[in-house]
């Protein structure tokens, strides 16, 4: 009946018995387009509207769904997530039905009560989106007026999550403007006890929002290539967009990812069950193996790559060529691009 | 019986995962596990799952307790459950 043994992940042993059944294992949820901030960088652009927001009743309805379908990991993401009152319900919620719950927010308008409230209720990560430990490079990468406290009140939000035991972690944007800020940044976490193995660093590719200009130069990627260690490919070289996770926003439209321009339903008029099983355009990615990737066949890193769709399709033209800027941003293949 | 707010889990094929967040343990449920583990989502007490159970297999009385005493009372040992 009940199976143990020490150091077994059989979290990793269900994870594979979704990808051969095509589960829906792991789901990010954008709450609110609502936003506080407003981040030169934000995939969604400058749009923070609310309109046709979907409800708490719909979120509450589409959790029990998600349970009965299998899903164990829940990222909450937005906008802001705190900029929706009834948030903290969201979660409560979520985490009564025993998922895994993960929530990133820029921390600006959370409350050290929130964060005991997450604390109580055992939600699992608490990530912030903090991008510098300059104040001027902070306000910039998040649109803040010069004035704003926005940096100290996400600061000391940090480190009360921290002491009070919650597992955080930060996710830091890499552009051109902090990249050479990266060390500071590490130093600080560390002291305060989160280390880089708890920082995302994550660097800013090419889109179709106007990004590029923003990204690091090769120059500057050259002299920070130590903070981008490779990491082991634990998922595969295919991502598992489409095949055990999906994105749903906060209209309630269903996207093999986050960053996915085209929806394959909405959960408003079709249960997720029938999207998830029945989507043409799902299908489609489940059909895509690594040999579609020619350019990628030989290349030496391929182990530790995880090539984008959607930067393929915005950066190169071809979903199945991952642009010069993406092979760039494998350190280790600095100086052959 | 109430489920710790540190224990996650999840339910695929009849096979059921739940991870302890604080000490990261997994622990693993088979078929049979899974079925109880369902009452336990449902039902408020012991005796409800063993009446449960007892009325669905018919002539297993004894072991049905047996069974379903040791299951709760390992979770409740791997903090999993307070009782």
């Amino acid at each position: 009946m009940i199976i143990i043994e020490k150091d077994m992940n059989y979290l990793d042993s269900l994870k594979s018995i979704a990808i051969k059944n095509r589960s829906l294992f792991q789901v990010e949820i954008d709450v609110t387009k609502k936003c506080n901030a407003n981040c030169f960088f934000c995939y969604q652009g400058d749009t923070h509207i609310d309109k046709d927001e979907i409800t708490f009743e719909e979120i509450k309805s589409l959790l029990k769904e998600l349970k009965k379908l299998g899903t164990y990991y829940i990222g909450y993401s937005g906008g802001e997530p705190y900029a929706r009152k009834d948030f903290a319900k969201i979660v409560e919620c979520s985490k009564d039905l025993g998922f895994r719950v993960s929530i990133i927010t820029n921390g600006h308008l959370m409350t050290l009560s929130d964060i005991d409230n997450l604390y109580r209720i055992g939600v699992e990560r608490l990530t912030f989106s903090f991008h510098s430990t300059k104040r001027h490079i902070y306000n910039k990468h998040f649109g803040l007026k010069k004035g704003s406290n926005l940096y100290e009140k996400t600061v000391e939000n940090i480190e009360y999550a921290k002491k009070i035991g919650l597992s955080v972690g930060i996710a830091t944007t890499v552009t051109k403007y902090n990249i050479d800020d990266i060390n500071d940044l590490l130093i600080y976490f560390e002291r305060i006890g989160i280390g880089k193995e708890q920082i995302n660093l994550n660097l800013l590719l090419e889109g179709n929002q106007n990004i590029g200009n923003y990204r690091p130069t090769k120059e500057q990627l050259y002299r920070n290539s130590k903070y981008f260690v490779e990491k082991e490919n634990r998922n595969g070289f295919l991502c598992s967009a489409g095949i055990i996770s999906c994105s749903i926003d906060s209209q309630g439209d269903v996207y093999p990812c986050t960053f996915f321009n085209t929806p394959v339903g909405n959960i408003k008029n079709t249960s997720l069950k029938e999207i998830w099983e029945t989507s043409h355009y799902l299908q489609i990615l489940r059909s895509i193996d690594d040999s579609k990737f020619s350019k990628c066949s030989d290349c030496e890193v391929k182990s530790s790559c995880n090539p984008c769709f959607v930067s393929n399709l915005n950066e190169s033209g071809n979903i199945f060529i991952p642009s010069k800027s993406f092979c760039l941003s494998q350190v280790h293949k600095i100086g052959e691009v | 019986m109430k489920i710790r707010n540190n224990i996650s889990f999840t339910t695929i094929e009849e096979n059921t995962v739940l991870v302890n967040s604080i000490t990261n343990e997994q622990i693993m449920l088979d078929e049979i596990g899974t079925e109880i583990w369902k009452l336990v989502l449902t039902m408020n007490n012991i005796e409800e799952i063993i009446n449960f159970l007892q009325i669905k297999y018919l002539g297993f009385d004894e072991k049905i307790s047996e069974d379903v005493t040791e299951f709760v009372n390992m979770l409740k040992d791997r903090g999993v459950l307070d009782v």
